[in-house]
């Protein structure tokens, strides 16, 4: 298992295109991954679960990864929700 | 004033009261389906979510194409729902245990999906709850097939709607429709063809702005701009309608020259029709000159309803068309789909590169009980004009040869029924 903590990069917050963006991004890997926030934890491939997640901007959220390719799992979505989509934004 | 701009969808200016109107909401059956079991639920759910995948993808590249690839993400949230392994287990569940409809599971599923959202009531969450419930109707109507009543409209109005199917165009009223603005669609939507062809101007992918105008606003729209403008002021409507008066002597200076000779300069006469989709364009044309209808596009009888038209309604159809035109020529083409154009009433059948495949000739050559109800319809209501058969996407000559065949067999047939008429049509391709 592996987890990181990650800040919400865009000022906006976890909007819904964010969102979609993670669940496209975590499919790509074959390890669970959740997504937890402010004590509600959720699937990080369920957009419907991520969109019940109500985090803002810098806000942290952790991570967490079981599987094979968990570690660049971790990467790509850290990556992801700290720089790209504040880049983004 | 507020300005708003979409896609261009028909051009034309008009200014003139919006007149909103939202779907009712769906209503689903909680029975147990009588006799059906829980296999055939999660098939008739694994259809309706391959259909509205489809229709949410094809609305995914016209934004895109439009507006840019950002833009056309705000969908994949709504795609992501289709494939979401977490909720659809949820459904299925509902199905297999409780023995629930796939609607009345897939609705429960999505109502307690969205508790959390529906708690936290501030303004980016109900959004994401209008994408949601997008999404549900769309898998819900694919499911049940059924269209809702449309707004009664008693004066001129401009139709401001999230969304608009065909078979729910089809039943407005549209002598009342100056013109169109909807929060979906494209330019070659279907929308957008009937706009076209009642020369109404129709702004298109406007986002949210159903939502956010109110009922009886006067608006102005450009329509050939995308331009919408929300409670135009003075300033603003003096403008429109210095326009819309120099468009009117512009179309009257070319009403004056409609009646000259369609000649080359080296003398040779050209035959001037129009290709037109609705028995209502026929007045269009005639009106503007041309002097017959070189192809009648039939796709639209098809589309505008959720079963495939009977042969009765397709004689009423194309026989209200025929007398529009009178003694005219006109040149129906039979139907051609397959490609981009699905038919709902099949349910939408896919393949791979559907431009290429089975589509025009080689679809009604595989489904006989289609062409031969429209030739049948065809010829009957042939008696009304003069008319000749047009078929679809021939590529070579054994497919012309079967349709030949096939068409003089029904020719016959109908013939031989209505022994005291004398069908006045002829075939080509």
């Amino acid at each position: 298992m592996a987890l990181r903590t990650a800040h919400i990069g865009d000022p906006v917050g976890l909007h819904l295109r964010a969102a979609s963006r993670i669940v496209q991004v975590a499919k790509q890997f074959e390890c669970d991954i959740r997504i937890a926030y402010s004590g509600v934890e959720t699937n990080a491939k369920s957009i419907l679960g991520l969109a019940s997640l109500v985090a803002r901007h810098r806000d942290p959220i952790d991570v967490i990864a079981v599987g094979p390719d968990e570690a660049e799992a971790l990467d790509a979505l850290v990556h992801l929700i700290e720089v790209e989509l504040a880049e983004e934004a | 004033m507020q300005r708003w701009r979409g896609i261009s969808a028909s051009p034309g200016l008009v200014i003139a009261p919006a007149k909103t109107w939202r779907r009712a909401a769906l209503r689903v059956d909680w029975r147990t389906p009588p006799g059906g079991d829980a296999a055939h639920e999660r098939e008739r759910l694994e259809r309706a979510l391959e259909m509205t995948r489809a229709e949410l993808s094809s609305l995914r590249s016209q934004l895109r194409q439009q507006l840019g690839e950002e833009q056309a993400q705000i969908l994949d949230a709504q795609l992501l729902i289709l494939e979401d392994e977490d909720f659809l287990s949820v459904v299925d569940r509902a199905i297999e245990s409780e023995r629930l409809s796939a609607e009345a599971a897939f609705t429960r599923a999505m109502a307690e999906a969205l508790i959390p959202l529906d708690l936290r009531g501030d303004g980016l969450f109900r959004e994401r709850m209008t994408d949601f419930r997008d999404v549900e109707q769309r898998v819900v109507r694919a499911l049940t097939g059924g269209s809702d009543p449309v707004p009664q409209l008693d004066e001129a109005c401009i139709l401001v709607t999230p969304q608009l199917t065909p078979s729910e165009t089809a039943a407005l009223d549209l002598a009342h429709v100056r013109g169109f603005c909807v929060d979906e669609g494209g330019h070659t939507g279907h929308t957008a063809i009937i706009a076209r062809s009642l020369g109404v101007p129709a702004v298109v992918g406007l986002r949210d702005f159903s939502g956010r105008v109110e009922d009886g606003v006067d608006l102005a729209i450009d329509g050939a701009t995308g331009e919408v403008m929300v409670d135009p002021d003075a300033a603003t409507l003096r403008r429109f309608e210095v326009r819309i008066r120099r468009r009117r002597q512009a179309e009257e200076r070319l009403l004056r020259i409609r009646d000259v000779a369609a000649e080359t300069t080296d003398g040779r006469r050209v035959e001037l029709s129009a290709n037109i989709e609705l028995p209502q364009e026929v007045d269009l044309a005639l009106a503007n000159g041309a002097r017959g209808i070189g192809l009648v596009r039939t796709e639209y009888f098809y589309l505008s309803t959720s079963h495939l038209p009977s042969e009765e309604e397709q004689v009423a159809s194309y026989r209200d068309l025929l007398e529009r035109v009178g003694d005219a020529p006109v040149i129906f083409r039979a139907l051609d789909v397959g490609g981009d154009k699905l038919l709902a009433a099949m349910g939408g059948m896919r393949e791979y590169n559907p431009f290429l495949g089975l589509r025009g000739a080689r679809f009604l050559l595989s489904h006989p009980e289609i062409l031969h109800t429209q030739l049948r319809a065809l010829y009957r209501a042939s008696r009304y004009g003069s008319m000749k058969i047009m078929f679809p996407m021939v590529c070579d000559l054994e497919e012309l040869r079967a349709f030949q065949s096939e068409a003089a067999a029904v020719r016959d047939v109908c013939t031989a029924r209505a022994t005291n008429s004398t069908p006045n049509s002829s075939s080509g391709s």
